[in-house]
């Protein structure tokens, strides 16, 4: 026993000299992100990150984006890691409260357009973006001989309302999206009465995005033709379609559509804020910014990244999506929730 | 008596690896995140004690419900395989647990594809598909080491076949109907994919509600209330099951399964129609999943993908689960150790507490490990994690299999052993380890299976982005295109298949269905 | 009366009864005599409706009841290991084949084997000669047509079994049971039976009176068992 204790003791001081030692550059970066960033990263993802600088990036995934701020929000000041990436603006705020990052400016900042940098630049970096869109089944609308609706207005009509899925906002990313681009068109003396159409014309609730496409969603064998998903889902038929095809089965409807902004930011109380901050820029590099779409469907926040052919044959860009003030969601958000479920779930 | 005094410090040492490993992986970060909740407690919000009260009822109920309806599922296939030896009942008693190890999110998808979901009989029907396998595992297992002839003795005495199973059958089954009612019911009480993918937010259990405080609402003080209330409904059960087991001895079990005859005549007939009937329910939201699954397999390992490498997610679940497995097995084996040579309240309550993270927030231990597992080195961030977090859920499994057999290891050959001259650690190792051994094969086997499905309770925790086939089925499944669900859904089968292999595989060693599992 | 006619019994590919043909007249105790493996269990399982014959037939009183179930046969059999249910007081277990509430008779059977005041005790808490004597008193409680005993005294050592040996005939013979007896000891055969049956490999080879058998074996084989 003895032995075992002392061996424990050395183990703990060696680990906690490891920690207390802050040379310039480190052996190895952590990152942490959500889920859906984490689990696409490959060998290449940083390869040439480490062979510029010579580090190593680990990279830790930790759920869902909502998690992870949670996460950092309890280990704030003793972070598990250096940076993180993968807060959008329906948690900035919340993340911003709880003082999780520390200054770092990016120098390509200018390079990116001013409607994604929401937040204060000298602690959040914008990284990626993507559109929340309805996405409709063009083989249905051509067999019903029905008009693709091009406003939210459009969709109080019983035909669309009840041809129509929408993600649940309280478990759902693109769910509360959405609800955010009718609250953003409709104002919030409003959004509730265009909800209340839709919910007499029959719209249906999915509690997620994935039993939304592809349980509910017509091109799935589902019943519905139209389904809150993203501007990136048409050009992901078109790259993941079973038989090569040029033509995108689904497309965007252009109004109504929300955009999620991500950043990144050093996380308060790591060793190497400095490092931590040349992976942020590298991560808004031009190089790293190309690989973006293909790998996370989401649109790189550099404006002088070029985007692959399939998302420049297959996507609309919406060219005025809706978008909030981060600090006005967080006041928010818990309540419209809860008036929206109030509606909705009885 | 005198003989067991002496070993007192030993047992206590025997103990402490289990209780070690309890209390710093489970006990120290729940506690510790309860406290941190706890402290930050507010004058609670009006309206809240409502919530609380409907959720939790809801909760209850539908653990209830769900457990029941398992239950009448199960007997059928459970009278079949407890009653009679039949070709095939080895392939058809794995093919029952393959839902059981299959994660949820796939579960969910092949039921909305079938088009059951928004309603309170979808969630209860994922239940009973999720949980059949435990009924019939435990309680088919003991009703083969029933002495065939108490059942021929009570027919003799003019019993009929239903007097002789609610006279007999039934109440010497009760410990393993009580053991597998309490993991059913530990289960669906803290049930959440399943909630969330099929019944959506009108029907929140206390573990949906936990979530949405903590992670969506960030009210960290009322997730930790939930959680305590949670885990008061919880810890109440397993009160309950504990108390019955004290009442209701298992000292009873005396055959091996070597007697079990085959069926004849009609009871055949009956055999087969209990197997295939459960086994083709069981699998029709399978079969929605391989129909899907034709043609993705080439995709899966044969495009360049952007998804990730199958192979070496089927190679990280693989390591992933033999770590889970190690870890499991010697403290699920030192726990069971334990538990059979010192009788009385003690015992019974250690193996009782062993089975508590069966029945608590997932949300909660995970944000547990990162306010907690700092100390005393950072182990937040591990590779660790996510298998000890695995092992925390297959330990209760691994005691439920070996204890039987530790137990049913005659005292005389350990004395024998002592009297030869062997010190207690070689009558363990030379002695207990070999004669256990088989049902420590099955343990690992159900050690492996459970980790490598395990995708609910690991969401919540930090770790580094290894893709394993859960994670990658869970990617696949979140993004457009017929091919990322066509091999979602194939990934989803080879991950079925490897779990039927690796239960036919340790089915072999199952001389006489040691081990209630 | 019983009549066993042609029995065959095959159990997966052996076979372990063949061309039994056995009668016990009514009040007649019937001993099955033969070596460990000789079939003699399966004679009584099958007697009892516990294993379905593979050909022949049972009567009993004329009657063919070779597919009537179990438990409407009103046929007793004490199993080898007792069978006693042991999540049942050592009363329940008696009381099991009558009807609900007849302690009386609970009582009553208890006293036929010396056991009075045991109706409350648990299972668990007996001895072997203990064990035995509730297993007796549960068979013969119901009063069944036929009294079957396998190896009642096997487990038992030899003091108790010379007393147990009496008490069992006389206990048979008080009920004017109709009974058959298995064991393999010759001796404890002849003193409780009135006539017995010699087993192997699963035919009958001779029956009569113990003194009958060692008088004229009807072979070598039959001469050296009985020694």
């Amino acid at each position: 026993m003895r032995k075992m204790s002392i061996a424990f003791i050395g183990l703990a001081l060696v680990a906690a000299a490891c920690g207390t030692e802050t040379a310039e550059t480190p052996d190895r970066l952590t990152l942490v992100a959500h889920d859906s960033f984490a689990d696409a990263v490959n060998d290449e993802t940083f390869a040439d990150f480490t062979e510029e600088t010579g580090i190593e990036v680990a990279v830790l995934a930790a759920g869902d984006a909502g998690g992870m701020v949670t996460q950092a929000a309890l280990s704030a000041g003793n972070p598990i890691a250096d940076v993180m990436f993968g807060v959008d603006d329906t948690f900035l705020s919340r993340a911003l409260d709880e003082e999780l990052f520390t200054e770092h400016t990016s120098e390509l900042i200018e390079s990116v357009a001013e409607s994604l940098r929401l937040g204060p630049e000298n602690l959040v970096t914008p990284i990626s973006y993507g559109d929340v869109c309805l996405n409709y089944d063009k083989d249905w609308f051509a067999t019903a001989q029905l008009h693709v609706p091009t406003r939210l207005d459009d969709l109080r009509v019983n035909v669309y309302a009840s041809a129509m899925v929408v993600e649940h906002p309280a478990t759902s990313s693109p769910g509360l999206a959405f609800l955010l681009a009718t609250i953003d068109e409709f104002g919030e003396d409003g959004w509730l009465d265009y909800w209340t159409d839709l919910k007499a014309g029959g719209v249906k609730v999915a509690p997620d995005w994935n039993s939304a496409y592809y349980g509910d969603f017509t091109r799935y064998g589902g019943d519905r033709s139209l389904v809150v998903s993203y501007a990136s889902s048409p050009p992901a038929e078109v790259i993941f379609a079973e038989e090569p095809t040029d033509e995108a089965p689904t497309g965007v409807i252009e109004a109504g559509c929300y955009r999620q902004v991500e950043f990144a930011g050093v996380l308060d109380g790591t060793d190497y804020p400095d490092a931590a901050g040349d992976l942020i820029d590298f991560m808004l590099s031009v190089e790293f910014q190309e690989t973006i779409p293909l790998n996370w469907f989401v649109f790189p926040a550099n404006g002088d990244a070029d985007l692959p052919q399939e998302f420049v044959d297959h996507t609309v860009i919406p060219e005025s999506p809706a978008q909030l003030d981060p600090a006005y969601i967080a006041e928010n958000r818990e309540s419209w929730i809860q008036q929206w479920s109030d509606l909705m779930d009885s | 008596m005198a003989r067991r005094r002496r070993f007192r410090w030993g047992w206590l040492a025997v103990a402490a690896v289990p209780a070690l490993f309890l209390g710093y992986f489970f006990l120290y970060p729940l506690t510790r995140i309860l406290a941190v909740g706890l402290s930050e407690l507010g004058v609670g919000a009006s309206g809240v004690e409502d919530r609380l009260f409907r959720v939790g009822w809801f909760t209850f109920w539908q653990a209830v419900v769900s457990t029941a309806l398992t239950f009448l599922v199960a007997a059928p296939m459970t009278w079949a395989v407890g009653r009679y030896e039949f070709k095939g009942r080895k392939l058809a008693m794995a093919l029952v647990t393959v839902p059981f190890v299959l994660p949820t999110v796939v579960v969910g998808t092949a039921f909305v594809a079938l088009g059951w979901r928004d309603s309170i009989g979808a969630i209860l029907a994922a239940h009973v598909f999720f949980n059949v396998a435990v009924v019939v595992r435990t309680v088919g297992s003991q009703w083969r080491r029933l002495d065939p002839d108490l059942l021929h003795a009570a027919a003799s005495l003019g019993a009929s076949p239903r007097q002789v199973m609610r006279r007999i059958t039934l109440p010497l089954l009760r410990p393993s109907l009580a053991a597998a009612a309490s993991i059913v019911f530990l289960f669906t009480f803290t049930s959440f994919g399943v909630i969330l993918i099929l019944g959506g937010y009108q029907f929140a259990t206390l573990e949906v509600e936990i979530y949405r405080q903590a992670i969506v609402l960030f009210d960290i003080p009322l997730a930790a209330v939930m959680a305590l209330v949670q885990l008061i409904g919880v810890s109440t059960a397993l009160y309950l099951y504990s108390r019955y087991q004290e009442r209701h001895s298992t000292s009873w079990e005396v055959s091996s399964d070597a007697s079990v005859p085959s069926p004849t005549g009609r009871s055949r007939l009956w055999v087969y129609a209990a197997v295939t009937g459960t086994l083709a329910a069981l699998s029709l939201p399978l079969f929605a999943l391989v129909r899907r699954s034709m043609g993705s397999y080439q995709n899966l390992f044969g495009a360049d993908l952007v998804v990730g490498d199958p192979a070496a997610a089927i190679r990280n679940s693989l390591l992933t689960a033999a770590v889970a497995a190690v870890a499991a097995l010697v403290v699920g084996i030192m726990a069971a150790t334990f538990v059979s040579h010192r009788s009385g309240k003690l015992s019974r309550w250690f193996d009782t507490t062993l089975m508590l993270p069966l029945g608590t927030s997932a949300v909660a231990i995970g944000l547990g490990f990162i306010v907690a597992l700092d100390w005393p080195i950072d182990l937040r961030a591990s590779l660790l994690l996510v298998p000890m977090a695995h092992a925390l859920i297959a330990i209760p499994f691994v005691v439920r299999i070996t204890l039987p057999a530790m137990r049913s290891i005659d005292p005389d050959l350990r004395n024998a052993a002592s009297v030869l001259g062997a010190s207690p650690w070689r009558v363990w190792r030379r002695v207990d380890l070999p004669l256990v051994s088989k049902a420590a094969l099955v343990a690992t086997g159900f050690s492996l299976v459970i980790s490598l499905g395990e995708f609910g309770a690991t969401s919540f925790v930090a770790r580094p982005n290894t893709a394993t086939i859960p994670t990658l089925i869970f990617r696949l499944l979140s993004r457009p295109g017929e091919s990322s669900f066509g091999m979602a859904m194939a990934l989803s089968v080879i991950l079925a298949a490897l779990t039927a292999g690796i239960i036919l595989w340790v089915d072999r060693f199952r001389a006489g269905d040691i081990g209630s599992f | 009366m019983l009549r066993v006619q042609d029995l065959h019994v095959r159990i997966e590919d052996t076979r372990i009864l063949r061309e039994v043909d056995l009668g016990v007249s009514d009040g007649e105790i019937v001993g099955i005599l033969g070596p460990s493996g000789s079939g003699k269990s399966t004679l009584l399982r099958a007697i009892a409706g516990i294993i379905e014959p593979t050909a022949g037939a049972i009567y009993w009183d004329g009657e063919d009841i070779t597919h009537v179930p179990t438990h409407k046969r009103r046929f007793g059999l004490m199993f080898q290991g007792y069978a006693l249910f042991p999540h049942l007081t050592v009363g329940e277990n008696v009381g099991f084949g009558l009807e609900k509430g007849a302690d009386g008779q609970v009582e009553e059977a208890l006293a036929w084997v010396g056991m009075t005041g045991f109706a409350e005790r648990t299972v668990d808490d007996l001895s072997g000669g203990e064990k035995q004597r509730v297993a007796l008193a549960r068979t013969l409680a119901p009063r069944p047509r036929l009294v079957m005993l396998d190896e009642p005294l096997g487990a038992l050592d030899r003091n108790l079994r010379s007393r147990l040996v009496t008490e069992t005939r006389e206990l048979l013979k008080d009920r004017e049971a109709t009974a058959i007896v298995v064991t393999h000891d010759a001796g404890e055969a002849d003193a409780i039976c009135d006539r017995l049956a010699l087993l192997r490999e699963g035919r009958i080879v001779q029956t009569g009176t113990l003194s009958e058998l060692v008088a004229a074996p009807a072979d070598q084989w039959v001469a050296d068992f009985l020694g």
